[in-house]
């Protein structure tokens, strides 16, 4: 029964659940007009949780749209289970692939920022690392440092001004003039130290030197993969930056 | 009249874990979290559904937890799909019973529902055929459920919008059995009551002669919506606008019956200000003590 009731919800057919329902049809509603109210709860569900996941695009899409795209998503990525905070995280690839929305591809990376906010914002909470906790770092070792970062930080590169896009579509905010999405890059952390969540734009250096202590590599490494980005690359400023931002939750020091 | 003077005390603010007055409560929104925290309404308690908190942190659960510390809190849950052939999956009831651990809620409820077929989750309560074997599987599941948390659970009669032809046992005794066979209690949703009479075509009366009353450990009160289904009527469960008069009644009539019960107000969609609930919870009180105040009356004569 079950198996047949999933069946007509995802639209595969009616024929082998109706046979079990009961009522005569001249007496009531008709049985596809019966499922359909637990078809539309379930596809409402689904985009009212995507909705909340997604305020930005909702706007830069406008409602209707946002949600012709929500409920094309809910068909073929439906849930895995009954925690639908962490449902829809997919949305962005998709959004990537959307004929109707070809026109605007700055509109997934939009949907990355905003994924990126909300795993920042139910993430793990941890105390943050300050300066004076590598006070006791010999500084022939700092080299060899591992930093690890805070379990709410998110890394965003995107090849349009997205962080921009994402404040003008959520703040009201009329830009003076066109934003000029072409040939303006953002590289973003996204991190909840405490309560709120901040968006933080990097330069590109900053971004490789995190991405790289992110993947668990050293100071010296990370600070090598920046300075392949740019050679002048401030090791003391960007990391006395991250450190003050609450950037990381501890640090390792292989014997 | 000492009920009277309980009844409008404020929220047991020092003593968060006492049983709570048997009087209205409201669905925890996180639009409300702030009003709720710089007003410190007199309300009875909150409801949340735990599927919501499952969470590694963030300021969800940091709002919850300081609400929690002046407010009783009652866990609803949405998602253990005790009606489903398979067993509730064990990583859910791990993560209820942390929160269960956590919060020490006074309530934990669940529906008559399934929602889960395999690793797919269906986004609604869905209808669970009222059958022998269909008792059989809830009741294991409830059990299991039960014996997990190590406490008893309220299960809630649900809205539905089919039945299915081979049933054998009507609702409320159906219930009814459940709560024999597991000892859990019962959440007895007065609009879903409402809603299913009128689509079923029943007499919401006679479904609560037959449903145990004395196993209710709460009740839910909430808006439907009327919508057209090929020329008939059909109220659909959207907990989007305020609670309706033939809802109302019914209220009095389960409290004039059984005496007061701690009250939910739910409200899911269209959601107005705080206020607006308060109100509603308010409502809830006044309702409850007007129906239960004859019985008073009675005691009173003989004391």
């Amino acid at each position: 029964m079950q198996a047949a009731f999933a069946a007509a919800m995802a639209g595969e057919g009616d024929g082998a659940i109706a046979g079990t329902l009961a009522g005569r049809e001249e007496e009531g509603p008709r049985a596809r007009t019966r499922l359909d109210i637990y078809r539309n709860n379930i596809a409402s569900a689904l985009v009212r949780t995507l909705e909340g996941l997604y305020p930005a695009l909702v706007r830069l899409m406008g409602r209707d749209f946002f949600a012709r795209v929500a409920r094309d998503y809910a068909r073929s990525h439906p849930p895995a289970h009954g925690r639908l905070l962490e449902y829809g995280f997919h949305l962005p690839e998709f959004v990537a692939g959307y004929e109707a929305a070809s026109r605007y591809p700055w509109f997934a990376d939009v949907g990355r920022l905003e994924v990126a906010w909300h795993r920042a914002y139910i993430s793990a909470e941890a105390k943050a690392l300050r300066a004076h906790d590598l006070a006791g770092v010999p500084p022939a070792r700092m080299a060899d440092l591992g930093l690890v970062l805070h379990p709410s930080c998110q890394r965003l590169a995107s090849r349009y001004p997205v962080s921009r896009i994402w404040r003008i579509a959520l703040e009201d905010e009329v830009p003076e003039g066109a934003i000029e999405v072409e040939g303006d890059a953002e590289w973003l952390l996204v991190v909840r130290p405490g309560a709120e969540v901040e968006v933080r734009t990097l330069e590109e250096s900053g971004f490789a030197f995190l991405g790289a202590l992110a993947a668990g590599r050293s100071l010296g490494a990370a600070y090598e993969s920046a300075c392949a980005v740019d050679p002048d690359f401030d090791l003391q400023a960007h990391l006395a930056g991250l450190l003050a931002g609450e950037t990381f939750a501890g640090f390792r020091l292989d014997p | 009249m000492n009920d009277r003077v309980a009844a409008s005390a404020p929220a047991g603010a020092s003593e968060p874990n006492r049983p709570p007055p048997n009087r209205a409560g409201v669905g925890l929104k996180s639009e409300h979290y702030r009003t709720i925290l710089e007003t410190r309404p007199d309300i009875g308690w909150f409801e949340v559904h735990p599927e919501n908190y499952m969470l590694e942190g963030g300021p969800p659960l940091r709002y919850l937890e300081a609400i929690r510390a002046d407010y009783p809190l009652s866990l609803h849950g949405v998602g253990m799909s005790l009606g489903s052939c398979e067993a509730p999956p064990r990583d859910h009831l791990d993560r209820l019973k942390a929160l269960v651990e956590r919060f020490e809620p006074f309530l934990v409820s669940e529906h008559l529902s399934w929602s889960r077929i395999g690793d797919r989750f269906l986004a609604d309560l869905l209808p669970v055929p009222l059958t022998r074997e269909a008792l059989g599987v809830m009741a294991d599941n409830v059990a299991r459920a039960q014996d997990h948390l190590g406490r008893r659970m309220l299960i809630e009669n649900p809205s539905t919008y089919l039945r299915f032809e081979h049933e054998e046992i009507p609702e409320p005794e159906f219930l009814a059995e459940l709560a024999r066979r597991t000892g859990c209690g019962l959440l007895l949703d007065l609009n879903n009551l409402f809603v299913c009479a009128s689509n079923h075509g029943f007499d919401p009366l006679a479904w609560l002669d037959a449903f145990a009353l004395g196993a209710v450990g709460e009740i839910h009160l909430a808006g439907h919506a009327v919508d057209d289904a090929d020329g008939h009527v059909i109220r659909v469960d959207d907990h989007g606008s305020p609670v309706g008069e033939e809802v109302w009644a019914l209220y009095r009539e389960v409290i004039a019956r059984r005496g007061a019960i701690p009250t939910l107000i739910e409200r899911d969609a269209n959601l107005p200000p705080f206020d607006a609930l308060l109100e509603e919870a308010r409502h809830a009180d006044r309702v409850a003590r007007e129906a239960s105040e004859p019985r008073a009356e009675v005691a009173a004569g003989y004391a």
